[in-house]
């Protein structure tokens, strides 16, 4: 680690930094154009693309934050994502211990299996899942919407969880077995935490999955106060006229809590839950 | 240790919860669809499936912007794997090195991630607009190549490129996450002694870089086919007519058309059981090259 | 552990069955109906209906619909009304597409397409109307002379009224008098030849004429259909549409062409193609363009923005042909209508169509034009009076329409028409041929249509 800190400082080095924070800022950017756009007016928008606004336009915040019922969708989706990312989380991490350690005959079929569900659209499914929910008349439930999320979250945390399972040392726990560890204490005391990295990535993609689904809960949620942001910002798209100012700041308010939360919590956690397990 | 490695009521009681939840709330559905692709059915639910066989697949076959679909998913997917996988590994690389603004630079790759495609569309709209007014052909003025301005979304020979730009620009992102997250897997001890053996710069990359990280390469690679092959959102965002000429018409776009705008339910199911199974033929063939070149043990 | 077990297999049966059954209804005894109507007779409960419309969220007219929906169940608290409306248009056609596929449909609901409608009102999603319409002679009379029947699908093989109209929208030119000014024109054009002077003119005084938003491929659509009325008249467009005149006709390539040259004659911006519908919108309302071709429902979304040139718009029928001086008069109006659905229990049946007539009384449909500024094929219903003049002269000028017709596709029962005539005309903006054109819609229309 002390070696690389070093290296920063070569020329080499310096010019790598400066083209990626070039890179960086053009990342950054799509952000800075929201927050502007967000606060002009929807003529002034389409009328100068990168020009600053020419008067602050708050309203749009109000505007967005009642007519897309922001406050209450926002705190659902939260719920729904966090739901989410546990169950898949976990059980999906449970798979992959078995799918990356142990030994069993139809293990490269059931890995297939798994993996298969990433080429699936889900538009292609939606009839046939809305015929399921609508026989059982589950509409509204947030357990159910829980499992489906999940279930399309699961093709993803394998192929992840399992490719990094593979590349983390067997002996630790291996040792601890021998100590006479029970495997739930294994699991959880030392898979867990030594695979944390790959779990948080694919939480994040899993946490970007449910936060822009529109579809699920689109069919599935009927009961407005049940709705999520990606439901809440239809509601400036119009048959006649779209609100892109109020939509922007809709878009704003949604997403730098979670920008902020990244932010904040991947290294905390990284870091924390690292540190905690020795590398071999 | 094997006793374990073997023990049934372990590997079903782990295996069961995912198994489980995924077989019901997907498998089950895609069974579902399969099922419809060889009936033709209106979308209403009180008329019966009629069963055609395999005469939604023939007609297809025949459809020419069908056809036209295929091969400009191809090129998709071939160009992601080419820009995206390769980008998104340097970048982690780099990242992984930096010890200031590491927050900064990894939340920057997560905004085009988690930013809406509403914001995304508009963004972009503004970047590829058709006049001299749009950013990109501003600069290119500005740049003294007049020439290079053109209608980026609308010419059928820059539309593709054009969305394949945005796509890259959207997801390089995940696999510089997938990066980092195997570096991490990495013990320092490993990277030591290679650095002793004095590799350096790109020799070092491909030497001792790659190939222990080749599991996150492999998954990438799949998740970029796997991804293209059913890409929906940013084609019909940008260019909701599938482009002039059908130049951006991609299968999942035809699919939706035929299934929700159409009511040709069974054709729409035709499209997707074909997307599932090239991604699954193209997916296996992947890995099997990319299996060829062993990871290495350490 | 044992407990989720057991939890979780109980859960694999029941959606195992569930899943199963599912699959049954598709292949098709459609029993739904008949399950919810033992529901309604076991249990005295409430009537719950839904009512899926596009306007939700903050606009004028969703306000309306929601107070209406509520006054409505204060009335009746037996019933209960369920707003399911969604205001983007592909995520309505999701749910409503999805609803209708499981059985679920809306019990109140908007669908843009007329000859589109056939198949269902032939496997019953959609309720006959003519019967409740001939029991209640006053709630029928109430609607304009002949605008039910634009819904009546007698000519496409099946019989009765299958939607109830709601709404015109009026097409029309607006206009910049200001810019119109500029450019020394001093009357608004009559006949196609005055307009391509007034292009010249514009263009002349360094003005754009039309704004036109090409990336959204309807916008082009609607020019293409009003030419269309104004060449071969409502009999032309009806007989298209049912297969009597091929599109590769002379008179449907010539107006093809026509549209094309309004580009050679510069009646468009450079890389119109390529822009989309707000930009348009944008450059009318900051007066960089002189014209938009849009209809009525236009008018109080541009009253909805803070555009300083408001008093500057007015508005002109879009221009006939001298030398088809017999369909001057024919107007392009689309009507968007409310379909019922066919699959209603008594109970629900009487209650959607107590909501219906509730809010097509003269007062709810007022209270309507009032707040939203939407013209609707009602008799005795007036303009405001604090309304803006360019709302009070199409109100007017809708009342002296006496033959109008809608999109030419609307009057097709083949589904990929729409599609593919608009992504075709805005090709040949850009480089096909009229003939390569009319040949390829004549060809999808020969694949797709169905018999």
């Amino acid at each position: 680690m002390k070696k690389a800190e070093k290296r920063v400082h070569t020329l080499g080095h310096k010019i790598g930094f400066l083209i990626f924070l070039a890179i960086a800022v053009i990342n950054v950017y799509p952000l800075i154009f929201s927050i502007f756009c967000s606060l002009k007016g929807n003529l002034e928008i389409f009328s100068s693309f990168i020009s600053l606004p020419e008067q602050l336009r708050f309203e749009n915040y109000i505007t967005a934050w009642k007519v897309g019922n922001i406050g209450r969708y926002f705190l659902n989706t939260i719920l729904l994502a966090a739901g989410t990312l546990l169950i898949s989380g976990l059980f999906g991490t449970m798979a992959s211990y078995i799918l990356s350690r142990f030994r069993f005959k139809i293990k490269s079929g059931i890995y297939l299996f798994f993996i298969s569900g990433m080429m699936i659209p889900i538009q292609a499914v939606l009839i046939p899942l809305s015929y399921v929910f609508g026989k059982l008349g589950i509409m509204n439930n947030y357990g159910m919407l829980l499992l489906l999320y999940s279930a399309f979250c699961f093709p993803m945390t394998v192929l992840i969880m399992t490719g990094f399972m593979n590349s983390i040392p067997t002996e630790l726990e291996e040792a601890m077995i021998i100590d006479g560890a029970g495997i739930w204490q294994v699991f959880f005391q030392m898979v867990i935490p030594l695979s944390m990295p790959g779990i948080i990535s694919v939480s994040i993609f899993n946490f970007i999955q449910v936060w822009n689904n529109l579809l699920f809960p689109l069919i599935f949620i009927t009961d407005k106060e049940k709705g999520t942001i990606s439901m809440g910002l239809l509601a400036f798209f119009g048959e006649y006229s779209t609100d892109y100012s109020a939509s922007m700041a809709g878009i704003c308010l949604t997403t730098i809590p979670v920008i902020i939360a990244y932010v904040l919590f991947q290294d905390k956690i990284e870091n924390g839950l690292m540190s905690g397990a020795i590398k071999g | 240790m094997e006793k374990i490695r073997k023990n049934k009521k372990i590997i079903c009681i782990f295996l069961f919860p995912a198994f489980f939840i995924y077989l019901c709330f997907e498998v089950i559905p895609v069974l579902m669809t399969i099922y419809f692709s060889f009936h033709e059915w209106p979308g209403i639910q009180s008329v019966p499936l009629e069963f055609v066989g395999l005469d939604n697949f023939v007609n297809l076959f025949r459809n020419e912007i069908f056809l036209k679909s295929l091969k400009n998913v191809f090129l998709y997917v071939i160009a992601s794997v080419i820009l995206q996988v390769p980008l998104g590994f340097a970048l982690g690389l780099l990242v992984h090195k930096f010890t200031h603004f590491k927050r900064f630079f990894k939340a920057s790759f997560f905004i085009p991630m988690i930013l809406s495609v509403t914001a995304v569309a508009l963004l972009w709209n503004f970047i590829y607009f058709p006049t001299d007014k749009g950013i990109l052909n501003t600069l290119l003025i500005h740049a003294g190549l007049p020439d290079l301005a053109r209608q980026w979304l609308v010419d059928p020979e820059t539309s593709l490129p054009a969305l394949i730009i945005v796509s890259t620009w959207t997801s390089v992102g995940y696999y510089m996450i997938i990066c980092l997250a195997g570096l991490t897997a990495i013990p320092d001890s490993v990277i030591e002694a290679g650095e002793m053996d004095g590799a350096t710069g790109i020799r070092k990359v491909w030497y001792l870089y790659i190939p222990m990280l080749w599991d996150s390469v492999k998954m990438s690679v799949i998740m970029v086919i796997t991804g293209v092959l059913k890409i929906f959102d940013t084609v019909y965002i940008l260019t909701p007519s599938g482009g002039t000429d059908n130049s951006t018409i991609v299968p999942a776009l035809l699919m939706y058309n035929e299934s929700y705008r159409y009511g040709h339910y069974g054709t729409g199911s035709a499209i997707a059981t074909i997307i599932f199974i090239l991604s699954a033929l193209v997916s296996v063939i992947s890995l099997r090259l990319m299996n060829k070149r062993e990871s290495i043990e350490y | 552990m044992s407990m989720r077990n057991r939890l979780l297999s109980g859960l694999l049966t029941v959606m195992l069955v569930g899943s199963l059954a599912g699959c049954s209804g598709g292949s098709g005894n459609g029993n739904s109906s008949s399950d919810s109507s033992s529901d309604a007779q076991s249990s005295k409960a409430k009537v719950k209906i839904t009512f899926m419309s596009r306007d939700s969220g903050d606009t004028p007219v969703a306000k309306v619909y929601e107070d209406q929906i509520a006054a409505f169940m204060k009335d009746n608290p037996d019933i209960e009304v369920q707003n399911d409306s969604v205001y983007e248009e592909a995520a309505y056609n999701n749910k409503l597409k999805v609803a209708i596929s499981t059985g679920e449909t809306p019990n109140i609901f908007y669908y843009p397409a007329i000859a589109g409608l056939t198949e269902w009102a032939q496997s019953g999603v959609l309720l006959d109307l003519t019967e409740a319409l001939e029991e209640d002679p006053s709630w029928k009379d109430a609607f304009l002379d002949g605008a039910l029947d634009t819904y009546r699908l007698d000519g496409y093989g099946v019989e009765g009224i299958y939607a109830l109209p709601n709404e015109l929208n009026v097409d029309g030119v607006f206009y910049n008098k200001e810019l119109f000014k500029k450019a020394g024109i001093t009357e608004t054009p009559e006949t196609m030849d005055d307009f391509y002077e007034a292009v010249k003119k514009l263009n002349d005084a360094g003005i754009t004429p039309i704004g036109v938003g090409g990336k959204d491929t309807w916008v082009m659509g609607h020019i293409f259909n009003n030419i269309l009325a104004k060449r071969i008249g409502t009999e032309g467009i009806r007989a298209l549409g049912v297969g009597d005149k091929s599109w590769t006709d002379d008179d449907v390539v010539e107006c093809l062409q026509i549209t094309k040259d309004l580009k050679e004659k510069k009646a468009f911006m450079d890389g119109f193609e390529g822009i989309d519908v707000n930009t348009q919108m944008s450059q009318f309302l900051t007066g960089e363009v002189a014209m938009i071709s849009h209809s009525s429902p236009i008018i109080p979304e541009m009253y909805n923005t803070d555009s300083e040139i408001l008093d500057d718009i007015s508005f002109f029928p879009f221009p006939y042909f001298e030398d088809k001086p017999e369909y001057k008069d024919t107007r392009v109006v689309y009507t968007s209508g409310w379909m019922l659905s066919g699959t209603m229990d008594d109970a629900e049946k009487d209650a959607t169509l107590k909501l219906v007539k509730y809010m097509t009384t003269p007062e709810a449909i007022q209270e309507r034009m009032d707040a939203a500024m939407r013209v609707a094929p009602y008799k005795n219903i007036t303009a405001p009076e604090n309304a803006p003049q360019i709302f009070k002269d199409m109100v007017s000028y809708t009342d002296t329409i006496t033959n109008s017709v809608g999109e030419y596709f609307d009057y097709d029962k083949c589904a990929t028409l729409v599609d593919v005539s608009r992504n075709g005309i805005l090709n040949m903006m850009l480089s096909n041929s009229p003939e390569e054109t009319a040949k390829a819609i004549q060809a999808d229309i020969d694949a797709n249509r169905p018999k």
